[in-house]
């Protein structure tokens, strides 16, 4: 049973691994390029985790979103200007680099320490429980094909009033864009 | 009763014809006139209305909330009786007069339709004091009405005189309402549990029964430091510095520096008498049974009236002399209050506002035929050139000095009469102070309208605008105080107070008061006064080949010094406070080297703040990571300090 | 669903919905570009009187599927979110003029205020996201308008980033909650909340883990310490219009937020312990770097963003009592506050348009050149610092520290008494502005002012091509609001913030 439980989960550890060194590499790669490419990575093996929590739409918006069109929007971005000039200018912080790396591993590590700490205090079972009917309801929708109909329908129904700022906001940032990116007119 | 329900607005007109002038009107000099002049005239008609309507004897009071914090509340409102009515109309009908008097005076300054909107404000500031329903409001307008001053006196501003002048005052006025706040806030502080349910807080109607509420409730003494006798003399020293009372009576003249109609509206007539009104509406905690505020205010009033009297005698400024005369006459009405007549004080405050308003725009009319001369020595003679102006003065020095049957004569002879009947040196005071009144302000008539002309300009008679006002208000000076006398049965002071006592009525009483010595002293006071003046300054009497006042002031030099310098009481204010201030110099030096200097600015401020500032450097260093990293940092000392 | 009843409630945000449409195709044909300005004013003021004088306030509705509730808080908040809007954008409508597409700023504008407008009735955590995200983008945009400017696109970066550190933190809190309670609604959550409570199934970590999450999102949003050094920096670069939208609409939003969330929602022991300290970090940073500012003559727009931080203190500490007439006070102040700090930006925005310059130095003797916008900037800081110099100010901040110093909080007179002491400290920087203008000789800036006037005038050019300057009007108009709520309106206008929060809907 033990053995069975480490086997069914061990499709989550690749995927997490995968994630988590893509994630480093992103961070630790000087090449702007290679590591936004390194951060396809690690949104695909998120991507891979929602597939396994069933649920596929995130999953393949996940993908869609993130790990290509965003990140081929940074990618673009770093490629298109030239931080040649600029980067003279950056003021030195009063810090050393390595006094700096140190302070953000340290943070980092606390952050990652007190959250897991957190999260495992919880009984998240007896929530489930507690909470069951409605989990299973939607776990029953899940396996159904009318899943996608589901979420259109939760979005233009339960959800109008987020759903229909949020076509608001597209709007004033597509204007914003527009604005920010056009040549002047002279 | 609609226009006891819209009494407020009598206040409103000038409020909004002040505004309109200072923001849109101000480049046109008729409109703001108009505005102005108009605002005043209703206000004096609503309020003519109002006291030809309203016969009730008890106030008619109408609060709304202003400020509400758990159980304290403030109330702004307005209260209408029979008292705050005839504050209206003589405030409102002096304004008016002033206002037309003021067209033709300050026709030629700069500064018209600013003056006309001063004017408007002052008008609306005092008219609110008037209708006041409680202290505090009444502190506020009281303000206001100081703040209105300051900018009258100091209109110009660019003469240094009057720029010190307003500062004086301004300063002055500090040290006396400083007094009437310490004064209010002990009230409340042992008054503070009776306004809890719904009234109106320090309303005048109440003021009583909380005063007796606070004695039996909250143990509120009668005599001491924090007691009914305190407080009574706190709010009066506001009243004090206000009327002008000694020894903060050394802004008055000085406040002569202004144009001549604030010196008639102002500081003669309406807003010097509001520290008499205060004392009337604060009646009930002054005359407690057991309480000394009384004599103390008595005595106030009469070295007041007295001591002014003595300075007045010798001024040469036209102006001076007569604001010394304001002085002293108002030192009567806190006599009297003193003695335990508010409403005699009333009457007096009601005649002294229409004869001292006439005398000042008299002395106005004059200085504009002088071609703005202020000095008495400069004129004589002036009643050939303006009659008018020298007829409706004549009337009103015959209404102050106290001839038989003016104005002036009833208010203060029964002042006299009640001084009489109380205290025995304050009569012989107040009957000197009628004797020095008579040739004092005699000694100003003959100098000014009668002999020859000494001056080198050309004195000519005023237009309309200047004389109109002058004519009217003779009329008021000359039979106002029959409506406070014996002969009509003292319908004017019945109306004030309906419980008024009168020992008796008609001709044979009054001749029967004028056969004693209450009666025929000030009477022989006003004679001896008077032919003493005229044979000094008309006929020119001499002794040894010397005239009289010359020799006078040979022989009682010290005297006649003492009096020019006003008794050097500026110079020991100078004394006194110098002294102090060398004192307080010497503590705070060392105050501040050690605690402030050594302590605070060396040890806090600069070490410590050397310490934040470091820290706050390495935050606030423009780096966005760092910020997120601080952002970090916050939650993690949040989610620590509570697991840990 | 009873759309009658949802057009009825979200009638001032459709009327600013449609202002959004006009203005952008206003912008389209408007060459002048003068009138995308004054419609935006016009449709956020309209929209302002439309939420006063709804009677959908009275009870409370809440309306598609409880996204949105429409109570006294919300009714309250609105009005005060479009009318300080409307001054905002009538503020903003000549300064906005010297930029590239000047026109297209009010759209933006007008769907940030939406944003704010939303969540001032959030009753939803994904209604709260999502409003948070339409305020905090539109800001951006708004904040890196000048685009031409360095300092206006360094700024609009940094804010992008710390606010999406800010959105991560909040939305981590949000799925927390989630997964504990299955549900996004506020009252459902509460419900159950109190409800794993009982039964003890709540982890105590748990819960200050989502508390420490949510104080520090709102923090972000209010500018308070520790959270709040993107503040100055902001501030500093963007546009001043911009700059005074976020120290005031973007504030009274957090506030909103704030209170709906903790008053109602999640409440608990750790919260305000957690919003004292922030309350106490945010007075002694505000107010010492404010000093710092004036002493080596900084700029007044940093040094109103440090004020602005101390403000959120104060306002913090009625928050972290959490007493009904604590927040009732609360409200009242953070009234007051918008109404000043809109004057006192419109002056600053006014003397940019004037000499181009913000620095403190330049303010030297400006009551030579205008004599009544220095009078009605020095009684905007009067006011901030609390004195009772036209008391509305004075009596703001005397209820919000004498309800909170009485709420019963054990450590809430230490609180009102560090306040006080930072009010105090903060008397310097305001007094030193104000005397600077008004005591001091004319600055070099100011003196050049004049020449170039008279080459304008010589040359026929008139300046500008309204009749009465826009920036001025809204200092005026604000100074008139204060001046009459402080004479006639203050016991008015404390009733009604009282009973805004006394009929909360839950």
């Amino acid at each position: 049973m033990q053995f069975l439980a480490t086997i069914s989960s061990l499709p989550f550890y690749i995927l997490a691994t995968i994630s988590i060194i893509c994630a480093l590499g992103m961070i630790l790669n000087p090449n702007l390029v290679r590591a936004g490419f390194t951060l396809i990575g690690s949104f695909i093996g998120i991507a891979g985790l929602y597939f396994l929590l069933n649920a596929n739409f995130v999953a393949v918006s996940q993908v869609l979103i993130y790990a290509v069109g965003i990140v081929l929007v940074i990618v673009f971005a770093v490629m298109l200007c030239s931080l040649k000039e600029e980067a003279h200018n950056i003021k030195e912080s009063v810090f050393s680099s390595k006094a700096r790396v140190t302070f953000a591993v340290l943070i980092s590590s606390l952050v990652f320490a007190v959250l897991s700490f957190v999260i495992r205090s919880q009984d998240w079972q007896a929530i489930a429980k507690l909470t069951g009917a409605e989990r299973q309801s939607s776990l029953v929708q899940l396996v159904d094909d009318k899943y996608l109909s589901q979420i259109g329908f939760l979005m233009l129904n339960k959800y109008i009033l987020p759903f229909e700022l949020v076509s608001v906001l597209l709007l004033i940032v597509l204007v914003g864009t527009i604005l920010l990116s056009k040549k002047d007119i002279k | 009763m609609a226009n006891l329900e819209n009494a407020w607005l009598i206040a409103l007109y000038p409020l909004i014809s002040a505004l309109l002038i200072m923001f849109f009107t101000h480049k046109s000099r008729p409109l703001s006139m108009g505005l102005s002049v108009s605002a005043v005239a209703i206000g004096f008609i609503h309020s003519l209305v109002l006291f030809l309507n309203f016969h009730d004897n008890h106030a008619h009071e109408v609060n709304f909330n202003w400020i509400k914090a758990g159980d304290f509340h403030l109330e702004m409102g307005y209260l209408v009786d029979k008292l705050a009515i005839g504050m209206l109309l003589t405030v409102t009908l002096v304004s008016f007069l002033v206002q037309i008097y003021t067209h033709a005076y300050m026709d030629e300054d700069e500064g018209y339709t600013r003056f006309y909107s001063y004017l408007s404000l002052f008008t609306f500031s005092m008219l609110g004091l008037v209708i006041s329903t409680n202290l505090f409001q009444m502190y506020f307008f009281w303000e206001l009405v100081g703040v209105c001053s300051f900018l009258l006196i100091g209109f110009w501003w660019y003469k240094p005189s009057a720029a010190h002048a307003c500062k004086k005052a301004f300063v002055t006025n500090r040290v006396g309402d400083a007094g009437f706040l310490i004064g209010l806030m002990l009230l409340y502080a042992f008054t503070k549990d009776f306004w809890v349910n719904g009234i109106a807080t320090m309303s005048f109607t109440s003021l009583q029964e909380a005063i007796n509420y606070a004695i039996h409730n909250n143990g509120l003494e009668l005599l001491g430091w924090v007691s009914v006798t305190s407080i009574g003399l706190l709010i009066f020293m506001g009243a004090m510095a206000k009327s002008a009372q000694f020894p903060l009576h050394i802004w008055l003249p000085d406040a002569m520096e202004g144009p001549t109609p604030i010196s008639a509206l102002i500081h003669a007539a309406t807003m010097v008498a509001a520290g008499v009104y205060l004392l009337a509406r604060i009646f009930p905690i002054c005359s407690i049974e057991g309480s000394a505020a009384l004599p103390v205010i008595a005595w106030i009033g009469g070295i007041t009236a007295i001591f002014a009297a003595t300075i007045a005698l010798t001024q040469n400024d036209i102006k001076k002399a007569l604001a010394y005369s304001t002085c002293s006459q108002l030192g009567y009405m806190v006599l009297a209050v003193g003695l335990g007549a508010p409403i005699i004080a009333m009457f007096h405050l009601i005649t002294h506002a229409m004869f001292k308003a006439m005398l000042f725009l008299g002395s106005g009319s004059v200085i504009l035929g002088c071609h703005h001369e202020q000095d008495m020595r400069e004129m004589g003679g002036l009643r050939k050139y303006m009659p008018i102006t020298a007829i409706t003065f004549l009337i009103g020095t015959l209404s102050i000095s106290g001839l038989p049957f003016m104005s002036g004569f009833w208010s203060k002879d029964m002042i006299i009469a009640k001084a009489f009947e109380v205290s025995p040196a304050l009569f012989w005071i107040a009957t000197s102070t009628a004797l020095l009144t008579a040739f004092y302000m005699f000694r100003i008539y003959f100098k000014t309208f009668e002999g020859e002309y000494r001056g080198h300009a050309h004195p000519h008679e005023q237009p309309l605008a200047v004389t109109v006002p002058l004519m009217v208000l003779a009329v008021p000076s000359i039979i106002l105080g029959l409506w406070g006398s014996p002969l009509l049965g003292y319908p004017l002071i019945h109306y004030f107070d309906s419980h008024f006592h009168a020992h008796g009525t008609g001709w044979g009483f009054f001749l029967h008061e004028l056969s004693q010595p209450m009666g025929y002293l000030p009477l022989l006071s006003f004679i001896i006064g008077t032919s003493v003046a005229y044979l000094v300054y008309v006929k020119k009497k001499t002794i040894n080949d010397k005239l009289v006042n010359v020799l006078a002031k040979e022989q009682f030099a010290w005297l006649y010094k003492g009096s020019v310098n006003k008794w050097y009481i500026d110079e020991a204010y100078e004394f006194v406070i110098g002294l102090f201030m060398k004192f307080f110099r010497a503590t705070w030096k060392f105050f501040e080297r050690v605690v402030i200097e050594g302590i605070f600015i060396n040890g806090f401020a600069w070490r410590g703040s050397e310490l934040v500032g470091e820290i706050l450097k390495l935050t606030q260093n423009g780096r966005v990571q760092s910020y997120i990293a601080i952002m970090f940092v916050g939650l993690l000392f949040f989610v620590v300090m509570f697991l840990v | 669903m009873d759309w009658n009843l949802v057009s009825k409630i979200l009638l001032p945000e459709f009327i600013i919905l449609g202002a959004v449409l006009i203005t952008i195709l206003l912008s389209l044909i408007d060459k002048t570009k003068k009138y995308t300005g004054l419609v935006a004013t016009f449709a956020l003021f309209l929209a302002a009187l439309v939420a006063a004088i709804s009677t959908q306030g009275e009870e409370v509705t809440k309306i598609l599927n409880s996204a949105f509730i429409s109570d006294s808080l919300s009714r309250y908040l609105r009005v005060l979110i479009y009318g300080i809007a409307a001054l905002i954008a009538l503020a903003a409508t000549k300064y906005i003029e010297k930029f590239e597409s000047p026109a297209e700023y009010f759209p933006i504008f007008l769907t940030a205020t939406l944003g704010a407008g939303f969540l001032a009735g959030v009753n939803d955590f994904l209604t709260l996201f999502i409003g948070l995200e339409t305020l905090g983008l539109s800001a951006i945009l708004l904040v890196s308008y000048s685009r031409k400017l360095q300092k206006s696109n360094e700024s609009a970066i940094k804010y992008l980033l710390t606010a999406a550190v800010a959105t991560g933190i909040l939305l981590f809190a949000i799925s927390l909650l989630y997964g504990i309670t299955a549900s996004t609604n506020f009252a459902q959550v509460a419900s159950r909340i109190v409800q794993l409570e009982s039964i003890s199934l709540l982890s105590v970590p748990l819960k200050i883990l989502i508390s420490a999450l949510l104080v520090g999102a709102i923090a972000f949003k209010l500018a308070a310490a520790p959270f709040h050094n993107w503040t100055p920096d902001v501030y500093y670069g963007a546009p001043t219009s911009s700059t005074l939208f976020l120290s005031v609409i973007s504030k009274i939003a957090g506030f909103a937020v704030a209170i709906r969330v903790f008053g109602t929602v999640f409440h608990n022991e750790f919260l305000l312990p957690m919003l004292s300290i922030i309350a106490v970090l945010s007075i002694i940073v505000g107010n010492y770097v404010g000093i710092i500012q004036i002493i080596s003559r900084g700029s007044v727009k940093k040094l109103l963003a440090y004020s602005s931080i101390a403000q959120s203190g104060y306002l913090l500490v009625a928050l972290a009592c959490l007493r009904l007439e604590s927040v009732g006070s609360l409200l009242l102040y953070i009234t007051i506050y918008a109404i000043m700090n809109t004057c006192a930006f419109a002056c600053v925005i006014y003397f940019e348009q004037e000499t181009g310059s913000d620095s403190v130095f330049d303010f030297a003797g400006w009551i030579q050149k205008k004599p009544m916008l220095t009078i009605i900037f020095s009684i905007a800081l009067f006011n901030l610092a609390g004195l009772p110099f036209v008391p509305a100010g004075f009596i703001a901040k005397f209820f919000l520290f004498s309800t909170s110093f009485s709420s019963g909080l054990i450590y809430a007179p230490y609180l009102v008494i560090i306040a006080l002491i930072g009010s105090v400290i903060a008397l310097f920087y305001y007094l030193y502005l104000a005397k600077l203008m008004i005591v001091d000789e004319p600055s070099f800036a100011l003196k050049q002012l004049e020449t170039v006037e008279v080459v304008a005038v010589t040359e026929g050019t008139s300046k500008c091509g309204y009749s009465y300057d826009p920036a001025r009007l809204t200092a005026m108009l604000s100074v008139g609001v204060l001046i009459i709520v402080s004479i006639f309106g203050m016991d008015y206008l404390q009733g009604v913030s009282e009973m805004a929060i006394y009929k909360i809907g839950v």
